[in-house]
C-alpha cells in the first residue's frame, strides 16, 4: 500500500489528541484509511441519548474526492437509507477539500439534529415523516432505544 | 463527444456493415474490451474513450449477431451520455475544470506578502506554507465576492480547479470572475471606439 498522505496522518492524529465532543473516530489497525466511527445523537433530536456506529473510508484520492461514510447502526431518518448510506450535500457535489474527516463528521451529527424530508435518499421514511411528523419522530425515538442505545454496544 | 459516425454523417449501420476497414486490425470483441477495462491503466485513458470504444463494440456486436442484449446496453449508453462527469458542456455549475492558461495566470503570493507567515497553512495539505523552502502560492480572486482572497499551494489547488472551477474554501466559481473581466473589458473597449468615432466626427466639423 501506498505511504499515507501527511494531511491524513495528521487529521487521524488530531482526531484522537482532540477529538470533537461526542464524536470518536478510530482508524483500523489493518487499513489506516478505514476509520471506526461512533456519533453521540445530538441532545435536542430523536436520537438523543443514541450511540450510532458508522464506518468512514478515504479512497486513494482524498482529498481531492469526499470521504465515503454510512451507517452502520440502524436508524430511521428521511436522509439516510436502509443500507445506512447517507444524503448528504458535502458528501457527493459540494464536497470540498479544505473539507476535513471532522468537519464531514459534524455535518453528519448536525444532519441528525434536522432531518430533511424535502430531500430524501429515494426512502419510504421521508414519506411517513410528511405524512405524519409527531409519529415518525416517535419511530426514530423508538428505534434509538432499541438499536442505538450505548449500553447494547458494551 | 462526437462519434466517428457522427463526424461522418452516416448511421451506424452503414459504418459496421462495411467490414473492410476493420479487417486489418484485430477485431474488438466485448469480451477483450471488458478484459481491456481490467487490465488498463486507468489514468492513461479517458471516461469518454471508454464509452467510445465500448459503444464502438456493442456496435459491432449487434450488428453480427442482432444481439437484443447489445442493442440494449447501446440504447442505455446512449440515454446516460448527459451524465458524463467530464463532458464540460454539461452538468452544474462550477463543474467544469480550469484550462491550464488559468492555472499559470493565477497570482503568486510571495512569501514577503504572506500574511500571519509563521501560521499560514494551506486549506488543503494543511502543511505550513513555510514548510517548504520554496513554497509556490497562489491566490484564487475570491475578493470579488467575499472580500477576501484565498490562498493555496499551486500544487494542491491545481488538481482541484482541473475538474472544479470553485475555490474549496467559499465555492466561489473563479471562473465568473474571468468572464465578468472579460466581458467588461469588451464593453469599455466597445466605449472607447464609439468616444472616437463621436471625436472623429466632431473633429470634422471643426475643420470642415
Amino acid at each position: 500500500m501506498a505511504a499515507l498522505p501527511k494531511r491524513i496522518i495528521k487529521e487521524t492524529e488530531r482526531l484522537v489528541s482532540d477529538p470533537v465532543p461526542g464524536i470518536t473516530a478510530i482508524p483500523k489497525e489493518d487499513n489506516l484509511r478505514h476509520f471506526e466511527v461512533f456519533i453521540d445523537g445530538p441532545s435536542s433530536s430523536p436520537y438523543a441519548g443514541g450511540h450510532f456506529s458508522l464506518e468512514l473510508f478515504l479512497p486513494d484520492d482524498y482529498p481531492m474526492c469526499a470521504p465515503k461514510v454510512r451507517f452502520l447502526t440502524k436508524i430511521y431518518h428521511p436522509n439516510i437509507d436502509k443500507l445506512g448510506r447517507i444524503c448528504l450535500d458535502v458528501l457527493k457535489d459540494n464536497w470540498s477539500p479544505a473539507l476535513q474527516i471532522r468537519t464531514i463528521l459534524l455535518s453528519i451529527q448536525a444532519l441528525l439534529g434536522a432531518p430533511n424530508p424535502d430531500d430524501p435518499l429515494a426512502n419510504d421514511v421521508a414519506e411517513d415523516w410528511k405524512k405524519d411528523e409527531k409519529k415518525a419522530i416517535e419511530t426514530a425515538q423508538s428505534w434509538t432505544k432499541q438499536y442505538a442505545s450505548a449500553k447494547l454496544q458494551e | 463527444m462526437s462519434t466517428y459516425e457522427q463526424d461522418h454523417n452516416i448511421t451506424s449501420n452503414t459504418n459496421s456493415s462495411s467490414g473492410g476497414r476493420n479487417r486489418n486490425r484485430p477485431h474488438q470483441t466485448l469480451t477483450s474490451l471488458i478484459e481491456s477495462f481490467l487490465t488498463q491503466d486507468t489514468s492513461a485513458n479517458t471516461v469518454s474513450d471508454d464509452r467510445e470504444a465500448f459503444t464502438n463494440a456493442l456496435r459491432t456486436l449487434d450488428s453480427e449477431q442482432g444481439s437484443e442484449m447489445a442493442q440494449q446496453l447501446l440504447q442505455f449508453v446512449e440515454d446516460h451520455a448527459n451524465l458524463d462527469p467530464l463532458n464540460p458542456s454539461l452538468g452544474a455549475k462550477g463543474s467544469q475544470g480550469v484550462p491550464q492558461e488559468f492555472l499559470d495566470s493565477l497570482e503568486r503570493v510571495p512569501i514577503s506578502k504572506l500574511a500571519n507567515s509563521d501560521t499560514a497553512d494551506c486549506p488543503i495539505c494543511t502543511n505550513r506554507f513555510l514548510d517548504d523552502e520554496h513554497p509556490l502560492i497562489v491566490k484564487l480572486p475570491c475578493s470579488v465576492q467575499s472580500g477576501k482572497d484565498h490562498i493555496f499551494d499551486l500544487e494542491c489547488i491545481g488538481p482541484w480547479l482541473k475538474v472544479h472551477s470553485t475555490c474549496p474554501l467559499c465555492r466561489f466559481d473563479v471562473l465568473e470572475v474571468d468572464r465578468k473581466r472579460r466581458e467588461k473589458l469588451e464593453k469599455e473597449l466597445q466605449a472607447a471606439k464609439d468616444a472616437d468615432s463621436e471625436e472623429e466626427e466632431e473633429g470634422w466639423d471643426v475643420y470642415g
